[in-house]
């Protein structure tokens, strides 16, 4: 049960991938509908802040010397306040986001491809992919990752390359035309989701002094990834229909239109969409599971994957009850997540600071 | 013996055989006929003139050679009755006409006027025709140029004017699809009068019958169905326009779909709302002697479109718009009813029948002399409790919410499927603590499922977020604006 060694190659694809899942279909649309134009560039400053937070968290991963992040916990704030800490951290973070990634996903489904039938429909079959992979345990999910991370990219890079000559750079100009502050606003939402997530990677420190360089190398990966979709986004749409687009870049790939041949291509991103998704919440359904596992002293993670997920399917559906009110969840969001992505980790890497130097 | 067994196993073949290889007795075969799919009946000089609209045969294929001849042939032939028109136009065709396919009969203005009971009765009598055509008049020209009209939706015209008139009954509500059965009980019923829709030609009628029609994107004549023709016994006595045809509609529960403007309660513009559902009921009652109708019209409604400038959101607005639209209903039902019985006095929305029902001995008295006593003595209340909806809430939705219902409890089922083996697998191993806590979240779980099943609206942890970080939010955006 304990043979759940990841490769370096595997958990870099997973964290990609986890990071894609979700935040890719929404994102060029809540930064432009901020930033305008320039949402391209407040990317770059997302990616900057992100490096920033990755130090921090390579700090903590330095004080783990090889334990588990929830066993580490538990010494570093004692057996009650680390559990009392990792039960709160566990489901109103992880499970929470898991929650809300499913909903993403029933919301995506439903509206551009299957109006009519029922979101729980769409959940419940993720929801058993994810469990039963889960279940399967670390290594398989780091298996499939590699063996679809390539059939996304290739998925990607037809579909977004092929975007290239209805692009306009007259649509990215002016740049900086409303000054820097709209820029920093936007970023906000995008450090929060996905960035800032990477605390759960967290998780992952089997290999601790190659840590840093995997999550920088993900990071900067979907980053660079997400820079050029918006950029071809905006370029071929133009930032005033973007923001009003929900999910723009599926939207965009509608407009692909070659000799009356290679059209219709919109689906691909769907697929692209479902897979990232895939990883992205058994990455969390992993995380909640052995949080919640280290805080009850389960000796197996496992038994709690179907009541929880079972809650979780509850809790998606009735997060919101339409679409113009998840709008303005995703602008509250980010102060929200940011007590647990950013305050949180330097509180424990403080922490940890104080204490090895109290026992040196 | 085995020759015996043999030769009656050849008589049994060969018998079983003729049965099915005899052909049929009264057989029609394919290049014998011609299918009519419309047709027209007209009053030209003191006689009938029956045009019938058949679709030419060569011109049906996949592989037809377009634009050279018209897909659609026109005959027409005057005779003092119909049979005797519709045989005489083999004078003119080489095969004999098919009236098995017929999809909509065109009544002529002034056939109306003269009785419809006649022509109608050779369409029920001849055993070739299929009681499943629609009627319609024609207002304003003549059955003949309806027909000979080349639509530009359909290859058929007789079928651009079938599915017009299905679809905008369906969807548009102020037409009335009316089958020839419906008409022929109405006919033969004392307390309920006939309508027919009418249908007329608009533009120019003569470029309209050439195939130019077609051949450029704004045609030069369209057919169009206006508002519903009001018939007493069996003869046209006026029209009723748009909105008080979408009365008789709700009256009749004829609206499946229908969209109607309705002003803003405190400003100058409209919303328009989308009525999916309605239903009627009619209660018919005797005050003093006096025939007394209450018709209670329960109708559930979108808001498809809002030009108001007050806020949606706010509960008070909300129930006036509501209240707005009920009183528009109102006005329709109360208009069409006062309308037809002071204009017409005739019972098109068979009320009389409703007293037949419920006062059979009353009714006696009444039968002969109804069409006075509607126009003069009935009195009728209309009340309107119409639902306005503020979100999607169609009729796709709600088959969509009891689908999720049914895959709710499967979805139970299912978890409750695995955490049962689970827990088996973890008792062999003694794993009593996983157990317990497992089970714990477990009915967590079950609960909050059950809870769903009963459609409890459970709270989102979205609001209690988003109330403790607005502060937050608001303070950047100003910030950073």
């Amino acid at each position: 049960m304990n043979s759940e060694k990841l490769t370096i190659r595997q958990m870099t694809l997973w964290f990609i991938l986890y990071q894609l899942g979700s935040a890719f279909l929404v994102l060029p649309s809540n930064l432009a509908s901020i930033a305008k134009q320039d949402a391209w560039i407040s990317l770059l400053l997302v990616l900057a802040v992100q490096m920033l937070m990755i130090m921090v968290y390579a700090g903590i991963v330095k004080h783990l010397y090889g334990v588990p992040f929830e066993q580490y916990i538990q010494t570093l704030f004692g057996k009650l306040f680390g559990k009392l800490f990792l039960l709160l951290f566990t489901l109103m973070f992880p499970f929470l986001i898991m929650s809300l990634s499913l909903r993403d996903l029933g919301e995506y489904i439903t509206t551009v491809i299957m109006p009519e039938t029922p979101m729980e429909a769409i959940f419940v079959m993720m929801l058993g992919a994810v469990i039963y992979v889960v279940y399967c345990g670390v290594t398989t999910i780091g298996r499939a990752a590699e063996v679809l991370f390539f059939l996304v990219m290739a998925l990607l890079v037809l579909g977004y390359l092929s975007l290239i000559p209805t692009a306009k750079v007259s649509n990215l100009l002016p740049v900086l035309e409303f000054g820097w502050k709209p820029i920093v606003h936007a970023s906000l939402t995008t450090i929060a989701f996905p960035y800032i997530e990477s605390v759960l990677f967290l998780y992952f420190t089997t290999q601790p002094d190659k840590w840093r360089n995997i999550v920088m190398k993900s990071s900067l990966f979907s980053g660079v990834l997400f820079m050029y979709v918006t950029l071809v986004v905006i370029a071929v749409l133009s930032q005033g229909v973007v923001s009003t687009l929900t999910f723009s870049s599926y939207f965009v790939v509608r407009t692909i239109s070659f000799s009356d041949f290679f059209e219709r291509f919109e689906v691909a991103v769907s697929v692209v969409w479902f897979i990232a998704i895939f990883f992205r919440l058994s990455l969390l359904m992993y995380v909640s599971v052995r949080g919640l596992a280290a805080v009850f002293q389960l000796e197996n993670y496992r038994t709690l994957l179907i009541p929880l997920g079972l809650i979780a399917y509850v809790i998606a559906g009735v997060l919101w009850p339409n679409t113009a009110v998840l709008l303005t969840s995703y602008r509250i969001w980010p102060y929200y997540t940011m007590i647990f992505g950013i305050i949180c980790p330097i509180l424990i890497w403080t922490a940890g600071q104080i204490k090895r130097s109290a026992a040196s | 013996m085995n020759a015996f067994k043999r030769i009656g196993a050849v008589i049994t073949a060969i018998l079983i055989i003729i049965m099915f290889l005899s052909g049929c007795w009264n057989r029609r075969e394919l290049n014998a006929i011609s299918v009519v799919l419309a047709m027209g009946i007209d009053w030209v000089d003191n006689q009938y003139e029956i045009t019938v609209q058949v679709s030419d045969p060569s011109q049906m294929s996949i592989n037809r050679s377009t634009g050279q001849r018209s897909p659609a042939i026109i005959f027409s032939e005057r005779a003092p009755t119909i049979f005797e028109a519709i045989r005489k136009i083999t004078t003119k065709a080489s095969r004999r006409m098919y009236l098995s396919h017929m999809r909509i009969v065109i009544i002529d203005e002034v056939v109306a006027e003269r009785g419809i009971r006649n022509p109608l009765d050779f369409l029920f009598r001849d055993h070739e025709v299929r009681p499943d055509f629609y009627m319609a008049i024609a207002k304003g020209c003549s059955a003949k140029d309806i027909l000979a009209f080349v639509t530009p939706m359909e290859v058929l015209p007789a079928m651009d004017l079938y599915k017009s008139l299905k679809v905008s009954e369906h969807a548009w509500a102020p037409t009335s699809a009316v089958n020839v059965v419906d008409m022929m009980q109405k006919l033969t019923k004392d307390g309920i009068d006939p309508v027919l829709t009418g249908i007329t030609l608009i533009g120019n009628r003569k470029k309209g019958m050439k195939m130019d029609n077609v051949k450029q994107p704004a045609s030069y004549a369209e057919y169009k169905y206006t508002g519903i023709g009001v018939l007493l016994d069996d003869r046209i006595v006026g029209w009723l326009n748009e909105s008080k045809s979408k009365g008789y509609s709700y009256i009749t529960n004829n609206v499946h779909n229908t969209v109607s403007h309705i002003s803003c309660p405190n400003s100058k513009e409209n919303f328009v709302i989308e009525v999916y559902k309605s239903k009627a009921k009619i209660t018919p009652s005797i005050k003093n002697g006096n025939p007394f109708i209450k018709v209670e019209l329960r109708s559930e409604a979108n808001i498809g479109e809002y030009h108001c400038q007050a806020d949606l959101a706010d509960e008070q607005i909300f129930n006036q718009l509501q209240e707005a639209a009920r009183q528009e209903q109102k006005k329709t039902l109360e208009d069409s009813i006062a309308y037809v019985q002071q204009k017409f006095g005739a019972d098109i929305f068979g009320f009389g029948e409703y007293f037949h029902e419920k006062y059979p001995r009353q009714w006696q008295a009444w039968k002969m002399v109804w069409p006075e006593v509607f126009k003069n003595e009935l009195k009728v209340e209309v009340i309107v409790k119409s639902e306005l909806h503020n979100q999607y809430h169609s009729q796709a939705a709600k088959m969509k919410r009891g689908a999720a219902r049914v895959v709710n409890m499967m979805i139970l089922l299912l978890f409750l499927i695995g955490a049962y083996l689970q827990y088996r697998a973890l008792l062999k191993r003694r794993a009593i603590r996983d157990i317990v806590i497992s089970s714990c979240f477990l009915v967590v779980g079950v609960s909050l499922v059950l809870l769903k099943q009963f459609e409890v609206t459970l709270p989102s942890p979205m609001t209690g977020i988003e109330t403790m970080f607005k502060p937050f939010e608001t303070f950047v955006s100003k910030l950073l604006s």
